[in-house]
């Protein structure tokens, strides 16, 4: 009984941190809800960015939690556009069913590809998931009669959500169902980090070798992580291609795979909240550099991500709570 | 329960046990002495199957397992504390253990009930607990998984005296408990011996001697022979 009269007498440890974070999350979550009437021209940007975020969250899982580092994730992102927008343009352009089939088309290409690739790690898995990434765009590329090769997929269109809602052009529709949809998935990351399943994808990103020793089938583990990171991926791809009713053969790219690590690793991976500090800190220095330098935006933003790394491992959320350790200490 | 034929292994090219014999039965206790390098932590590692193994055979209960992998061996019941402990740090205390559970007789209360230590630090992460307390807490890891034979490497290492004490405590309760086959890797002899009646001492991967712990530690000259001036001042603890 001695556990449950010490348990007794302790205090919750950092309770009270971690209901101001939590009181903040609500906050945000309400805020955002505001965009579209409080700022209505920025509606189809903050679109942008909400599904952006679902995809760097997908990432997290990953990168962060399960210490998979890959730099073929829009091939997950891309097979969902495509998926959702073939079928509305040959079956069904009903949005759930399309979104679904873009996960399911996801995650089994998840599947597939991570069975394989999952048997390596490190730098050997950085390779391949560069090659499956590759294939998978040149493949694209080349079916032209099906993906519309280099010109995309153009004038996708969607039916109204729920046989209500109509993807309208002020873009309020397609803002609010990505944000229920991040919404949903956030939900879910974070339940399932904490679980003990979660637990143990940290586990493995921290000593693989212990997790083995004290039972865990690591391979299956790290597959279903990847699958599960896979499927909100290509839910991602799939909001993409509804709410831009658009498909781009750079939705497979090399680029987007690297520009979703980049913002991942800048809101700072593995603390769940990571991607949602990165995106809109990536997107704006993006449009502002953009903006004062068309040609050549691309210097700036190298440099502020060098100096990021450099200087500040564990990205914003990472400089914030070293800060606030170190306040709390010079206060006590 | 357990019993090794004619195993070698070791890393990669390298070869560091060879030919190594030993069995033990179900709850029974085991000391592996040895100078440093000797190959102890070899052969625990070589049981849990994070080695190469060459030529030899493995049995554990009625099954081979030199082949199986090592968290099949794990799930069959082979508990492992490592040298290096291995706490996850960015897991609380109560996650540390909770990540290992499976059903059986021990459970987080229990575990709790052998460590209060822990107790009072559930909430903490991996890292903010003390050097004790972390070797406390990958010991009731392996616990959790509720095993039938329990692999201690070095587990007094760097600790002080008053946990040491502590830990020791905790080792007479797990004896007690019958069912449980222990393996203590111990650089201090005479906490070796006084904890199993039954010793291994290594050398050079080698066993070069296997009896009564009593018989070793009357005979001196044997002990400084085989466990050399180091092993002479450990055994002064």
């Amino acid at each position: 009984m001695t556990d449950r009269s010490t348990a007794a007498i302790l205090p919750m440890p950092q309770a009270g941190i971690s209901g101001t974070r939590k009181a903040l999350s609500m906050s945000l979550w309400v805020a955002a809800l505001a965009i579209p009437t409080l700022a209505p021209g920025y509606t189809p940007l903050a679109n942008q960015i909400v599904v952006m975020i679902l995809f760097a969250l997908s990432l997290d899982l990953l990168v962060g939690f399960t210490g998979i580092v890959t730099l073929g994730h829009a091939a997950l992102f891309g097979t969902g556009a495509y998926t959702a927008g073939i079928m509305a343009l040959r079956w069904t352009n009903d949005p759930l069913i399309t979104a679904l089939s873009g996960m399911a088309a996801a995650a089994l290409v998840g599947l597939l590809t991570g069975s394989c690739m999952l048997r390596t790690k490190g730098l050997a898995f950085l390779v391949l998931s560069l090659a499956a990434a590759f294939m998978l765009h040149e493949l694209a590329n080349m079916a032209t009669s099906v993906t519309g090769g280099d010109d995309g997929l153009q004038g996708v269109s969607f039916s109204p959500l729920l046989g209500v809602f109509e993807f309208d052009f002020r873009g309020h529709t397609a803002f609010y169902y990505s944000l229920a949809c991040l919404f949903a998935a956030f939900l879910l990351v974070r339940r399932v980090v904490n679980s003990p399943f979660g637990w143990s994808l940290r586990g493995i990103r921290e000593n693989d070798a212990r997790m083995r020793a004290i039972g865990c089938p690591i391979y299956t583990r790290r597959l279903a992580a990847y699958v599960m990171s896979s499927a909100l991926a290509g839910l991602a791809g799939a909001l993409q291609a509804q709410t831009t009713q658009f498909v781009a053969l750079n939705s497979l790219s090399l680029e987007l795979s690297g520009d979703v690590l980049i913002m991942l690793i800048l809101g700072g991976s593995g603390r769940l909240y990571g991607a949602f500090v990165g995106v809109p800190l990536f997107m704006f220095a993006q449009d502002l550099l953009a903006k004062e330098d068309p040609a050549n935006w691309y210097l700036g933003q190298g440099l502020i991500l060098m100096v990021m790394t450099l200087f500040v491992p564990g990205g914003v959320l990472g400089l914030v709570e070293r800060l606030r350790r170190s306040l709390g200490r010079g206060g006590r | 329960m357990l019993r090794l034929e004619g195993v070698t292994a070791g890393y990669g090219h390298t070869v560091i046990l060879e030919g190594v014999d030993l069995s033990l039965p179900p709850g029974g206790l085991l000391a592996v002495l040895g100078r440093n390098g000797v190959g102890k932590s070899t052969l625990m590692k070589t049981i849990v199957g994070q080695t190469r193994l060459r030529q030899g055979e493995i049995r554990f209960g009625s099954e081979a397992v030199s082949g199986l992998p090592s968290y099949r061996r794990s799930r069959m019941g082979i508990g492992y504390v490592p040298q290096t402990r291995d706490v996850f740090p960015s897991l609380t205390v109560e996650e540390n253990l909770r990540i290992a559970a499976r059903p059986g007789k021990w459970t987080i209360e229990r575990v709790f009930e052998l460590f209060p230590n822990l107790a009072a630090r559930r909430g903490n992460k991996g890292t903010e607990i003390s050097g004790g307390e972390q070797q406390m807490l990958s010991i009731g890891r392996a616990l959790m998984g509720n095993p039938s034979l329990l692999l201690l490497d070095e587990p007094m290492e760097g600790l002080a005296p008053v946990i040491v004490e502590q830990l020791l405590e905790s080792f007479r309760m797990l004896r007690q408990d019958g069912d449980l086959a222990i393996i203590l890797v111990e650089q201090y002899v005479n906490l070796a011996l006084d904890f199993s009646p039954t010793t291994i001492v290594l050398d050079r991967g080698r066993v070069v001697f296997s009896g009564e712990s009593e018989r070793l530690r009357r005979d001196q000259s044997l002990m400084a022979d085989l466990l050399g001036a180091g092993g002479q001042s450990k055994a002064k603890h």
